[in-house]
């Protein structure tokens, strides 16, 4: 009887234990890891911005993970301007050692169209030149 | 007769050019604002996230400022308090952007800015989640040599937008929303 009792309570504090973690997990989940995600879409800098700019469409690449290239057409604090329509923002890159005029391929998050300044932002964002 | 008509039009055609590269002149754009937002109940998880990439575009001239937020923008230290931001609350996916326009009230840029911060009062517009609010504060400007430091906040509300906070979370987050904006404008 006793015995019974024991395996009653072992099991129970296990549940409750399993119970517990997976609801941890789910209210604290880790951040996406961009970087390490697949690439769900991949395009130049230029078609990037026309899907972008058009409503209809736009919602499909917004938060995805996006591939492009371009040319280095500005540098200013902490992001990089490609062909003067894509505005890219790294997790943790140097964008001191980058030169004005490069080709520059990157992976990163689609955030949005911001229709102020006529361009894409990106974040989250990687180098991925060969 | 052709040349002859361009060749008329020519002085108008130069008069518009060199408007438009003055007027170019007049604008400073910060496309790395900082912009946090802060609902936090005091005993409760703080609900708060800063987005570091706004726009945000203020004309000297005119003193018009415009700024904008994507809402994908913002980050939060917890995962899915962002996710239900995006999905619930805010419906990033219908309303992808905050949108600010407004003008700085009797105020003369080109005689009273400089490296001594002024406090001016600006009133204007913003927009979000399909709504639009009156917003009217005081911002903070300072300029060295070609930066403009724009900072300063504001209070709104999530009823102001038609978001609805359910029951279960409603003592988490506070009614009042403090927002807190950071702008480093360069000459363009």
């Amino acid at each position: 009887m006793k015995k019974k009792t024991a395996y009653i309570i072992a099991f129970s504090v296990f549940t409750l234990g399993v119970l517990a973690c997976a609801v941890y997990g789910y209210m604290y989940k880790e951040h996406r890891d961009i970087a390490t995600e697949e690439v769900d879409y991949s395009l130049s800098s230029n078609d990037l911005k026309n899907v972008m700019r058009t409503d209809s469409v736009s919602g499909q690449f917004i938060d995805k993970v996006i591939k492009t290239e371009g040319v280095i057409t500005s540098i200013e604090q902490n992001s990089v301007v490609l062909n003067n329509v894509i505005q890219v923002n790294f997790i943790n890159t140097d964008v001191s050692m980058l030169k004005p005029e490069a080709t520059l391929s990157i992976k990163g998050r689609c955030v949005g169209y911001d229709d102020l300044l006529e361009v894409v932002k990106i974040d989250q964002a990687t180098i991925t030149n060969p | 007769m052709k040349t002859y008509r361009i060749i008329k039009l020519l002085p108008i055609i130069t008069c518009l050019l060199i408007c438009t590269i003055s007027f170019g002149q007049d604008k400073y754009i910060d496309k790395n604002g900082t912009i946090v937002f802060e609902a936090s109940e005091k005993l409760f998880e703080e609900v708060k996230a800063t987005n570091k990439y706004a726009t945000a575009i203020y004309n000297i001239e005119t003193n018009e400022i415009a700024a904008l937020a994507l809402m994908k923008g913002f980050r939060f230290k917890n995962s899915l308090m962002e996710e239900h931001f995006n999905e619930n609350y805010i419906e990033s996916d219908t309303y992808p952007k905050a949108i600010f326009k407004g003008k700085i009230v009797d105020f003369n840029a080109t005689k009273n800015l400089g490296e001594t911060a002024v406090e001016v009062d600006v009133k204007g517009v913003l927009e979000l989640h399909g709504k639009q609010k009156t917003i009217e504060t005081v911002l903070t400007l300072q300029k060295v040599d070609n930066i403009i430091s724009m900072t300063g906040s504001f209070v709104v509300s999530p009823s102001d937008f038609d978001i609805e906070i359910p029951k279960i979370v409603r003592n988490k987050i506070a009614k009042m929303v403090h927002v807190n904006l950071d702008f480093k404008l360069i000459r363009k």
